[in-house]
């Protein structure tokens, strides 16, 4: 029994650490193309992404009734197998954040659960055909539709405001893009909060800490909260920089149109019944915001990554939660040794990413995310 | 394999229609404030524009509290 409380009191620490990175890596998604424009200064960004994402998280606890919306069989998932998903989308989550690409903390989150359910309980306990209709699908939709809604509102942006380009324009659309972003902070909340909510609610369950068919308890709301909203402030400037100035060098009519069409996307997404991936749509509206204003403006070498990261997503996270399910299922030894590799190579990328440090004060300054210790001096400075 | 694709069309065509149209009330708004700032700046009657600026910012208003009302599930 006192394993048993030992490998839950991991998974929750785990699924703490996941959220964290959920946060950080999806700060960019509302905030930033605001970043990019000016519209808001980089720290409040975050701040109001942070404090609408907690309040989200707590606005919606009806948890998922299941882990995996029935991509792999719950009936065979046991907490050391959760355990295992979750390194896997930690450190890849961790690793697309050091290039600098947004990936979808979902995606990674199943792919981990797909590795670990495949090494733990053989291929027959994934439903392949489920991973099609509700993952695979939805990424190929998800860019398509938002990116199209975007390039069409940039366009029609553009077009009306032709003869008033005045500073009243700019600062027009800013207000309206921060109005949006906030809308997409807020949603995103209301989604992704209760994701790990629902990952800790279902183990304590079936570890039999907690009574079947009862909702999350508070502490389980509010550490959810606050690791998600910690990891939002935390600003995950790396991807902001990516999305902000990497793709397109976004104006204030761009950003709006972008957020908007982000935020009617998802909110058409989650009301009208075919889910779609934050990340994913956010993508891609700023690429069609590009693409509304001038074909050229799009630098499509850091799309076309976005587009390999995506693909990669789902097989890299399962390859490690298949290989931490591995180890981890040797016994509690093997799972003390997963946790304190996770520990382990997530303090070096971190370490990694210190050689070229991006911060709130230099998000803006290059539209270039690298690894590497010296920063290009600047042609023409 | 079942895929929705009724519930893919209709997200789709209401995601991009409705991005479309807020943006463009949105963008008029501007627009028309823009022109009654040029006007009234050269001394002609600037009061049409402006109503329908601050119209169109109404409207871009009461979609925002139409999606809140989306957003929160107490709402509903």
């Amino acid at each position: 029994m006192e394993t048993a409380l030992f490998v839950v009191a991991l998974v929750i620490v785990t699924a703490l650490f996941f959220d964290f990175t959920n946060g950080f890596h999806d700060s960019a998604n509302a905030m930033a193309t605001s970043v990019a424009t000016g519209a808001l200064k980089p720290k409040l960004a975050v701040i109001i992404a942070a404090v609408l994402n907690v309040a989200g998280a707590f606005l919606s606890t009806e948890v998922a009734k299941t882990i995996s919306g029935g991509i792999v069989n719950d009936a065979l998932v046991t907490p050391t197998m959760v355990f295992a998903g979750l390194v896997g989308a930690i450190l890849w989550n961790l690793m697309t954040w050091l290039v600098g690409l947004p990936s979808s903390s979902s995606h990674a989150l199943f792919g981990g659960l797909i590795g670990a359910v495949i090494i733990g309980a053989g291929t027959s306990a994934i439903n392949f055909s489920t991973v099609i209709s509700r993952i695979l699908l939805p990424a190929v939709v998800a860019p398509l539709v938002a990116g199209v809604a975007a390039a069409g509102a940039t366009y029609l942006a553009y077009k009306l405001t032709q003869g008033a380009r005045s500073r009243r324009a700019t600062s027009g659309f800013k207000h309206g893009q921060t109005i949006s972003a906030s809308m997409v902070a807020l949603a995103h909340g209301t989604s992704d909060g209760q994701k790990t909510m629902g990952v800790i609610t279902l183990v304590l369950i079936t570890s039999g800490y907690q009574a079947a068919g009862t909702g999350p308890q508070t502490w389980v709301i509010l550490c959810s909260g606050l690791a998600i909203g910690l990891g939002t402030l935390s600003g995950g400037w790396r991807i902001m920089r990516t999305m902000g100035k990497g793709i397109v060098d976004i104006q204030a009519p761009q950003g709006f149109a972008a957020e908007t069409s982000a935020g009617v996307t998802i909110l058409a997404s989650s009301h009208l019944g075919f889910g779609l991936s934050t990340t994913q749509v956010c993508s891609g509206s700023i690429v069609g915001s590009g693409v509304g204003r001038s074909l050229h403006e799009v630098r499509w070498s850091t799309a076309r990554k976005m587009v390999y990261a995506w693909l990669l997503t789902l097989p890299a996270a399962a390859l490690v939660g298949g290989i931490a399910a591995a180890v981890a299922n040797t016994g509690i030894f093997g799972t003390v040794v997963i946790f304190v590799v996770l520990i382990a190579a997530s303090l070096g990328i971190w370490v990694v990413s210190r050689r070229n440090r991006i911060t709130a004060a230099n998000v803006n300054d290059s539209p270039d995310v690298r690894i590497s210790a010296a920063e290009p001096v600047p042609v023409g400075v | 394999m079942h895929i929705d694709w009724k519930s893919l069309g209709i997200v789709a065509s209401v995601s991009i229609g409705a991005a479309v149209i807020i943006v463009a009330i949105v963008a008029l708004g501007i627009a028309s404030l823009a022109i009654a700032d040029n006007r009234a700046a050269v001394d002609q009657p600037a009061g049409l524009a402006r109503a329908a600026g601050y119209a169109c910012i109404g409207a871009a208003g009461l979609i925002v509290l139409y999606g809140l009302y989306l957003i929160i599930p107490q709402f509903h």
